[in-house]
This record gives structure tokens, sequence and C-alpha cells, in this order.
């Protein structure tokens, strides 16, 4: 598969679901880790970076990789620093933001169209 | 066209022409290296016995066949690099080979999380998962506490009890995180796709400092390498990635800011770093985002001012005096303070020999470089850039280990262009050792770092007798200790403490010692507890606290005396408590 016809959009939506879907159901830890640290080291990131239209994958890849990690990590500071800590509800707020980034590259991939 | 273009072109040439056996030999040759050098190192470290390692660390016990299985990926890698037009793939494979058999050593031969500082990390990020709230006013750690509320939430999502268990393969993951953003870095100070590698290659193998366990420093570190390589690769007049549209950049320029303050809230040093690398560039015409240091400053006052005030009241005393034996062997060291065991001297002197030569090695190379054609000013600016913390922060000498970690991507790129004008064998033999250097430095102190069952055994078993609230003490810092009630008791070490230069003068093991152990243990608030273990024995003869064997006499002499109470005892191991005074005499 090449690196253009993978569709983002449709991998960081899944992605996003079945991390909250996992953490949610609380599946055995050999399940819901893989599927969890996947979506946090990359998910939030490939929501927006594709936007950006930065070329190759590399590139592309690591961008992301900095943009998930420090997105999880704000969110989960705001979260403590509002006395809500929660790490369901934390993952869900990165999922709800993954999809909104997802939905918005399916919009401007169908525009271009 | 530059130096740099016209080697790749030069050295790239014409494709050979063979016969179609030997073309397929020579084809799939490193690809069967590669893989003939993993699976045997992996089966020859496997076997492994810690408790056989000298003062000279981990090099001590490596088997031959672990130590042919490097050669042998060197020499395939060398040969790649130099000999053939070779695929990204297989350059890719030998790096990533490369970091699996220097960082994933201790995960496959030690029995439980190696380095004191590791349990006490992962007990901050279960003080702050217990309490769900940060009250910096309590400990320095709180108020950078990004990184533990990042790895808390983490952890708590992927449903893992904790990190400790697979601690030991952070190193592994963090520096394959490293390897994109290094990768990107690179591409944009040469297009020669084999020194783009062979620089990766320097970088694994030049990173002994060891920042790359479960720490904010790691976790930043990765955070500094990606806000560098969108700087290097975007922002920089006058390279292609610099002529992306307005709306991109205004977009990256918020991606840098969004790390950075990920970053600021983290750990206090690398801030500092990437601030004065982004001004760097800015001064020297070589960033097009002009305002990007002062919003950076902006963001790094605030924090300090409104979130951490404990730094600018000066208490950071207790992270940095956490950086433990690093600080002591450099610091010591450059103060000119050698001391401890003759195999320690010899790694302390290799630290300090390997990080001032490859320094000295890179300078002469970029001033080099310079001279033949290659005027980006890029790489040496972010090269000398880190050198102004050394001035700037108050690390004492852990803050060299920083500046070259910092430096080092820099540093790798002109020891890799130098190298890669050498013949082949050259290539090899340097390969060879720095990966000798590689292994004395960074696991020369492993006899202390790593911990047995039995010791993590003993420290649970402390865990579940102390109240909270207790003062729980050891002989030196190097157990695997704080990772449960980090928050509720007191940690205090002798060799730190107040009376050490008492305790220090008299007999190891002497009534007089004992009986001065017993008042400091018994002095402290909330009643304490003192712990022993193989692992503090082990600092204490590498560093020369006191002299050799000084731990086992003090725990015999304490296991007969009727100052203290036996509370738990294994092969590794004692627990003892004070038993109160005018119940017994020493």
């Amino acid at each position: 598969m090449t690196a253009r016809r993978v569709s983002w959009p449709a991998l960081v939506a899944g992605s996003a679901l079945a991390a909250a879907a996992v953490a949610l159901i609380g599946a055995p830890e050999a399940i819901r880790a893989p599927l969890v640290l996947v979506f946090l080291l990359l998910g939030p990131g490939m929501a927006f970076v594709p936007l950006l239209g930065l070329g190759d994958p590399v590139a592309q890849l690591t961008v992301a990789l900095g943009v998930s990690v420090a997105l999880d990590l704000c969110v989960a500071m705001a979260m403590l620093y509002a006395g809500a800590w929660s790490p369901p509800v934390t993952l869900v707020v990165l999922a709800a933001i993954a999809l909104a980034g997802a939905a918005i590259q399916h919009a401007k991939r169908g525009g271009a169209r | 066209m530059t130096l740099l273009e016209r080697t790749a072109a030069e050295l790239d040439g014409l494709p050979e022409v063979r016969p179609r056996a030997q073309a397929i030999a020579v084809r799939w040759a490193p690809a069967v290296a590669v893989g003939g050098a993993l699976s045997l190192w992996t089966l020859s470290v496997r076997g492994i016995d810690p408790r056989a390692m000298t003062s000279l660390g981990l090099v001590s016990v490596l088997p031959p066949t672990a130590i042919l299985a490097l050669a042998l990926l060197a020499t395939s890698f060398c040969f790649t690099v130099w000999r053939r037009p070779a695929s990204s793939a297989l350059l890719a494979g030998h790096v990533v080979a490369l970091i699996f058999m220097l960082y994933a050593l201790p995960a496959l031969v030690e029995p439980a999380a190696r380095f004191a500082v590791t349990w006490r990390h992962a007990g901050v990020m279960q003080a702050i998962l217990d309490g769900g709230h940060i009250d910096a006013s309590r400990n320095p750690y709180f108020e950078w506490p990004g990184f533990f509320a990042l790895a808390g939430f983490a952890v708590k999502a992927a449903g893992a009890s904790g990190v400790l268990a697979t601690a030991n393969w952070a190193p592994l993951g963090f520096e394959l995180l490293y390897l994109g953003p290094l990768l990107l870095i690179l591409r944009t100070l040469t297009i020669d796709a084999r020194l783009v590698w062979l620089a990766a290659w320097v970088f694994y193998l030049g990173n002994w400092i060891g920042q790359d366990y479960f720490s904010p420093q790691a976790f930043a570190y990765l955070l500094y390498l990606i806000a560098l390589a969108i700087l290097v690769t975007w922002m920089r007049p006058g390279w292609p990635g610099s002529r992306t549209r307005p709306a991109v950049q205004a977009a990256l320029v918020g991606v840098v800011l969004l790390l950075f303050a990920a970053m600021v809230t983290s750990h206090q040093l690398t801030p500092f770093a990437l601030l004065g690398s982004a001004t760097v560039l800015v001064v020297a015409k070589r960033c097009t985002a002009r305002g990007l240091p002062i919003a950076m400053a902006v963001l790094l006052l605030s924090w300090l001012a409104y979130m951490s005030v404990g730094f600018l009241g000066g208490h950071t005393d207790e992270i940095i005096g956490g950086i433990g034996h690093l600080d002591t062997t450099v610091g010591t060291s450059v103060g000119g303070r050698l001391r401890g065991d003759s195999g320690h001297l010899i790694v302390t002197r290799a630290r300090i020999g390997v990080t001032f030569c490859l320094w000295a090695v890179a300078f002469v190379a970029a001033l080099w470089l310079r001279r033949k054609g290659h005027r980006e000013p890029a790489p040496l600016l972010l090269f000398l850039a880190p050198f102004a913390l050394a001035f700037a922060q108050p690390y004492g000498g852990e803050i060299l280990l920083r500046v070259y970690l910092f430096a080092l991507p820099f540093m790798a790129f002109f020891i890799a262009s130098v190298m890669r004008r050498a013949p082949l064998g050259i290539g090899i033999a340097l390969s060879l050792v720095l990966m000798t250097a590689f292994f004395v430095t960074r696991y020369g102190n492993e006899s202390m770092d790593w911990f047995s069952r039995g010791e993590v055994r003993a420290v649970d078993r402390l865990d579940a007798v102390a109240p909270a609230g207790s003062t729980l003490v050891s002989w030196s810092n190097s157990l695997p200790w704080q990772a449960r009630h980090y928050a509720q008791h007191r940690y205090r070490s002798i060799v730190t403490g107040d009376d050490w230069d008492r305790i220090s003068r008299l007999a190891p093991g002497s009534p007089a010692q004992v009986a001065a152990v017993a008042r400091y243990v018994r002095r402290q608030k909330g009643g304490g507890w003192l712990i022993l273990t193989r692992s503090q024995a082990a600092e204490s003869d590498l560093t020369g606290y006191a002299p050799r064997g000084s731990v086992g006499r003090l725990d015999a002499a304490l296991g007969r005396s009727r100052a203290f109470r036996l509370l738990y005892r294994n092969r590794d191991a004692s627990v003892y408590v004070p038993v109160a005074v005018g119940r017994s005499a020493p």
C-alpha cells in the first residue's frame, strides 16, 4: 500500500474508536495496551497533520508523534489542574479531538474531489 | 555543488556490472548479517549473570559471541554504507538492529527495573495517580508534573498496573522514537542518504548518557528533537521546506509552541536548551519565525512564575541531587576529585575522555567542512548553542552530560561527515572503538544500577511494615525504593545525612559505628527504618564512599547488635528497626 492510498481519516477514526472502546469496556491489558498506546502516540496528531501536506511519511509521522504526545499531555494536565482527573474521560476527550480532525480531513478531501 | 553533494555523487558512482549469482549474494549478504547478528546477540546475552559483573559493569560479562555479533553488525553496516548502492531499508535495518543491541541489553539480562531513579519516578507518577491532584509545595517534582501526568494517564488508560514491569524497555522505546526526528534533522544537513544513516549510527553509538530511562528528560528530549526538526526543515531560509504556504508555516509555528508548552510543564532544563537553539537560529537569520523565541520565553516564564513557585524558592536540590551517581561520577571528576574502585575509575575516565574527544573531533570536523565549502551555519550553531547552558543552569557537573545530549545530533553529523571520507577499514575500526566505548561508559555503573528480586522483595517488605509518615533510611541511594509510597514517607541515606562525617570516620562495623548509625536512625521523624542492600554495597564500593566491604561489615554487626531488631533478611538485603533507647544497650 503506498502512502498516497492510505486513508488517514479512516485509520485515525478507527484507532480512536477502538482505543476508547477497549478502555471503557475494560478489555484485558494484552488487547487494550497496544490499541490505546498506538492511538496516544499517533492518533491525535495524524488527525490534523495530513492537512498540512508535509509530503513524505517520515516527516508526517514525526510531526504527528510530537503533536499527539503534546496534546495527550495537555489534555491530561488540564484534567489534573481542573480537579477532574479521570483517565477514561481524558481518553474520550482525545478520541473526540481525533474524530473531529478526521472529519475535517474527510470533508477537505471530499471538497477537493 | 557543495562538498557533500559532490561526495554523494562520487561515492554512489555508476552501478557495477556483476555476474548474477554474485549480485544476489552481495544484495542479500547484509540482510543475512543483520539477522545473524541479532540472533547471535540475543542468544548470547540471555545467559549473562549480572552477579558476575566486576566494577567495569556489563562489559565485563559480555560473552565473546556477543562481541562477535556487534563486530558482524558494524562490518556489515560499514560495507553497506561504503561499498554498494544501498537501499534505505537495509541501512535502516542495521541502525534499528544496533539500537536493539545497545539499548535493550538490560531488559534481556536483568530481573527487575534498573536504576534507582526509575523507581522514584514510578513513585512520583503513582503519587499523582493516588492523589489525583498536584501539590507543588510538597515536592519539586510536582512543579514539573507534565510527563508524570501523561505517563499516569497512559498507564491507566492502557489498563496496566504500573510502569516498573516494562521500564527496562523504555530506553529502546525512546531511542526508536528519536529516530524519526533525527532523520528529519540529518536530511536537512546533507543530500547524501548514506551519510544520513552513518550520522544516525554515530548518534546511537555516542548516546552513552543514559538519559533515556523512564524520565522527564527522555520525554523532553523527544520533544526537543521534533521541535528542532521542524525548525531546520520548514523554517530555514533557502531550504525547500521554507517555501510552504504561509498558513502551513503558521500551523508549524503553532506545533513548535505546543511541543514547547508540553516540555515546559515536564522538565526544568530542556526548554532552556530549545529556547537557546531557537534564539541562535533567529539571530543568525537561519529561522524565518522571528517571534518564536519571544513566544517561547513568555511561555517558559509564565510557567516558572505561576506554577512552579518553588523553582524560584530554590529547592531544586532534591531533583538535581536525585541524578545521583552520574552527578557524582562526572561532577566530581570534572572538579578533579577522582575516587573509588579502580574499575570505576577506568569507567569515569572513559566517560570524560569519550565526551571531550568526541566534542573535539566534531568541532575540528565542522571547521574542516566549512573550509571545504559546506557553508550552512545551522548545524555548527546548533552544536554550540547547548554549551551556553553550562553557564546558565545550577546543574553542577551533570550539566556537561546534558550539553552533550543536546549537542549530540549535530556532533554525530560532523563526526560522520569525516568518517564517510575515510577508507572502509577506518570506518569499521571507528565503529568498533565507539561500540567498546559505549558499553564501558553507558553500563559502567551497572553493578550498582541493577536490582535483584531479593532486593525488590526486601523493599516490598519494608513498604508493608513501615506506617505512613515514617522515615526510611538506606546507606546510599542505589536501591529500588520510593515507588509505592513516595509522598507518604521521607527517604534518607546515611552517606548524604548530617552525621556522615562522623559515621564515615568510625571503623566499618565497629560498635561505635553501629551506635552512631542507631542514633541517626532513631532521630528520624516518624521513626526510622533501615534497609541495606547488595546494590548499596556495590555503590559504596564503586564510588568509594567508604572502605571496600563497609556495608557488609555494618550489616553483620547490626545483625548481632541489640540496638537493632532484624525484620527481614534475604541473600541480598536486610531490613532493621532500631530498638527504643532504654530497652537495650548497643
